[in-house]
């Protein structure tokens, strides 16, 4: 109380407190009114009663406490006047001190009315200066559902989103994530429940400044990524089963290996380290040329070519095999998850029966049946002209379980990226340029980032043979390669 | 028991009628399965295209049964065979054709190890493989739709090393 009079008489002394009026325009049909409001020093304050009025609210005044409740559905605002600090749903907000109190009525600045009080309560109030009008209603929302697919494997819950909503993302604990999205408000109730799952919650959480998003993991550690989709726009938790707890080969591992999950993402990823596949090794030979090279060696040649090369660039770059032994298919995949990789590029010799057969090619994953309308659709907006192939309705339920790989989720950017190392290639290479390709890789197939596979050259055409075992060959090709990654990294990384 | 006893004899009765008809129609030395006169009928295969980037259509004619998985069998082991023209082999001719069986629309094709282990080449070769496959079968047998490969009998991840067989390969997918 005594506040509240301090604040109006500093107010008076400052100059006159004027009762100005003003335009309501509303969103759910009510007509166009005009109100009065107070200004002071260009600041324009509301009552209580009017606010209430304004957004449907439900209001409690406490006169000997200066406190002033507003209810709307399930949230509750508590206004302190004089007091710094306001309480919504229980968890504290700090406006400022922007409330002040004439008579038995308490005054609110409309800025805080509009940036603070509205939105927590899921309403909008935004004031048109320029106009002269408040404009009054339901906010249009921006998280507009989730989205919850389950295989056996994995989890994909797609936060979707009108817009590109910025997020920040905070480091997991005691089995739950939190994803803050910024600016963030929906309408209808968000949920998810699923006992036992890899995700066995998701829950929203309307607040001040956006939408704070709470992903219960389920038991036994399971691995995630939290990452932004262009298209549709949304945010995307990845959840998954761990195949294997340790992570093989781990004198491979660069010496930082903060997960991709753990960090700051405004709508972009990092991408710094890279997982590198050479291809075969051991008793798995890959082809082998006329003369005797083996694919497994020029694989693993060029792979740790690559990985110099991308490291004198800042980025990490790992092998999933730094010598001649044979790394089974899944525990090659498997690295790249556990490492927390941003791509994965696996590198080959091809090879076929008619030795004039020659060039290089860049291959990705071949989509889900079911997703195919939508890669189509984000692949054309992406840029990447890429066409993936048509498939008939025939059969599609069965074909899409199994067929629901990891790599679904990132084939815009896995084309994408095979898309920029052929263009890099496609100047540099004096062979013969076989195009970007899609088919159905084991090794790419259960990997949860963007990934390609490089056939380098024919090693089963005698010339290419020769060409694939020379240093230039192999650093041209490397070259390309590192230009690809750092294009990729300027159009989707930071 | 009754019941048991007879659906016993009710089977029985089918199986040697069934035995007294076949022989009557075909005779001990007729030809196909169930005995219909010796026809023949043109089936398209595909081998690969000399760069690996496409499959070449081979038409011949095999002996034509009433029995379509005895004619997918032709078909198949005339594919292992090989090109008569000019393109290139898609199988390894080592490799033996252990079995066929069609479920649900999609024939299964079980093939020795020899699949696996004579197979020599890249993505290229393996593309090929599998593409002549079920190429081959899908536009001779239109009552298939998908094609899944095994390997004695078994379910494999893949041939090569490279290419997943282990879902149904379908004719949209592997042009």
């Amino acid at each position: 109380m005594k506040t509240g009079i301090r604040i109006l008489a500093v107010m008076l002394l400052a100059g006159p407190c004027l009762a100005q009026s003003v335009q309501v325009s509303y969103s759910d049909g009510r007509p166009v009114e005009s109100i009065a409001v107070l200004q002071h020093d260009d600041v324009v304050y509301l009552s209580v009663s009017q606010i209430a009025r304004l957004l449907g609210l439900e209001k409690t005044a406490d006169l000997a406490t200066d406190e002033v409740t507003l209810r709307s559905g399930s949230h509750t605002f508590k206004l302190l006047i004089g007091g710094t600090v306001w309480m919504l749903d229980g968890e504290t907000v700090a406006p400022g001190d922007v409330a002040f109190r004439e008579g038995d009525e308490f005054f609110v600045e409309l800025g805080a009315v509009e940036k603070t009080l509205a939105p927590g309560l899921g309403t909008m109030l935004r004031w048109d200066e320029a106009g002269g009008t408040l404009f009054v209603g339901l906010p249009a929302p921006s998280i507009i559902d989730i989205d919850v697919r389950s295989s056996r494997e994995r989890v994909t819950a797609t936060i979707k989103t009108i817009g590109m909503l910025n997020y920040e993302l905070l480091p997991a604990v005691d089995g739950k994530i939190e994803i803050l999205v910024k600016g963030g408000v929906f309408s209808k109730r968000l949920g998810f429940d699923s006992e036992g799952g890899l995700i066995e919650s998701i829950q929203a959480k309307q607040e001040t400044h956006g939408t704070r998003i709470i992903v219960s993991l389920g038991d036994g550690d399971p691995g995630y990524r939290v990452f932004p989709r262009f298209d549709p726009r949304g945010i995307v938790v990845l959840v998954w089963k761990r195949t294997l707890t340790d992570i093989p080969d781990p004198e491979f591992r660069p010496p930082r290996t903060l997960a991709w999950a753990d960090r700051f993402s405004p709508a972009r990823v990092p991408i710094d380290l890279i997982v590198i596949d050479p291809g075969h090794g051991g008793d798995n030979l890959g082809s082998v040329g006329p003369s005797g090279y083996m694919e497994k060696d020029f694989n693993l040649e060029i792979s740790r070519k690559l990985r110099d090369a991308l490291e004198r660039k800042g980025i990490d770059a790992m092998l999933t095999r730094n010598d001649d032994v044979f790394v089974d298919l899944v525990t090659r995949t498997e690295v790249a998850n556990s490492v927390g990789a941003d791509l994965f590029i696996s590198m080959h010799a091809n090879g076929y029966g008619d030795p004039q057969a020659g060039g290089f090619e860049i291959y990705f994953l071949s989509p889900a049946m079911d997703d195919h309308a939508r890669t189509v659709a984000a692949m054309e907006n992406a840029g990447s002209g890429i066409v993936p192939v048509s498939v008939d309705d025939a059969g599609e339920e069965i074909a899409f379980i199994l067929w629901d790989t990891a790599q679904n989720e990132f084939v815009v950017e896995s084309s994408h990226l095979a898309q920029l190392i052929d263009e890099e290639l496609a100047g540099d290479l004096k062979i013969k340029n076989r195009g970007v390709k899609q088919a159905t890789f084991v090794v790419l197939a259960g990997v949860y980032l963007p990934a390609v596979l490089v056939e380098s050259a024919f090693i089963t055409n005698p010339r290419e043979e020769e060409l694939l075992a020379d240093d230039a060959f192999q650093d041209t090709i490397v070259n390309g390669i590192v230009e690809a990654v750092l294009r990729f990294k300027q159009h989707y990384g930071r | 028991m009754r019941k048991a006893a007879t659906v016993a004899i009710a089977i029985m009765v089918v199986v040697v009628l069934g035995w007294y008809i076949r022989e009557r129609v075909s005779g001990p030395s007729g030809p196909g399965e169930t005995g219909e006169v010796e026809t023949t009928r043109e089936v398209t295969l595909y081998f690969g295209s000399h760069d690996g980037g496409s499959l070449v259509a081979e038409h011949r004619q095999i002996v034509s049964s009433r029995n379509i998985l005895e004619n997918l069998r032709r078909v198949l082991e005339e594919l292992v065979s090989g090109p008569e023209g000019e393109a290139m082999a898609s199988l390894p001719a080592s490799a033996r054709l252990r079995g066929v069986f069609i479920h649900d629309r999609t024939a299964f094709i079980d093939f020795s190890q020899e699949i696996v282990k004579d197979f020599a080449g890249g993505t290229t070769a393996e593309y090929v493989l599998i593409s002549s496959l079920v190429q081959t079968v899908c536009a001779n047998f239109p009552e298939v739709d998908a094609v899944r490969i095994l390997v004695e009998g078994e379910e494999v991840n893949t041939i090569g090393g490279h290419l997943l067989v282990s879902r149904p390969l379908k004719p949209q997918e592997w042009r």
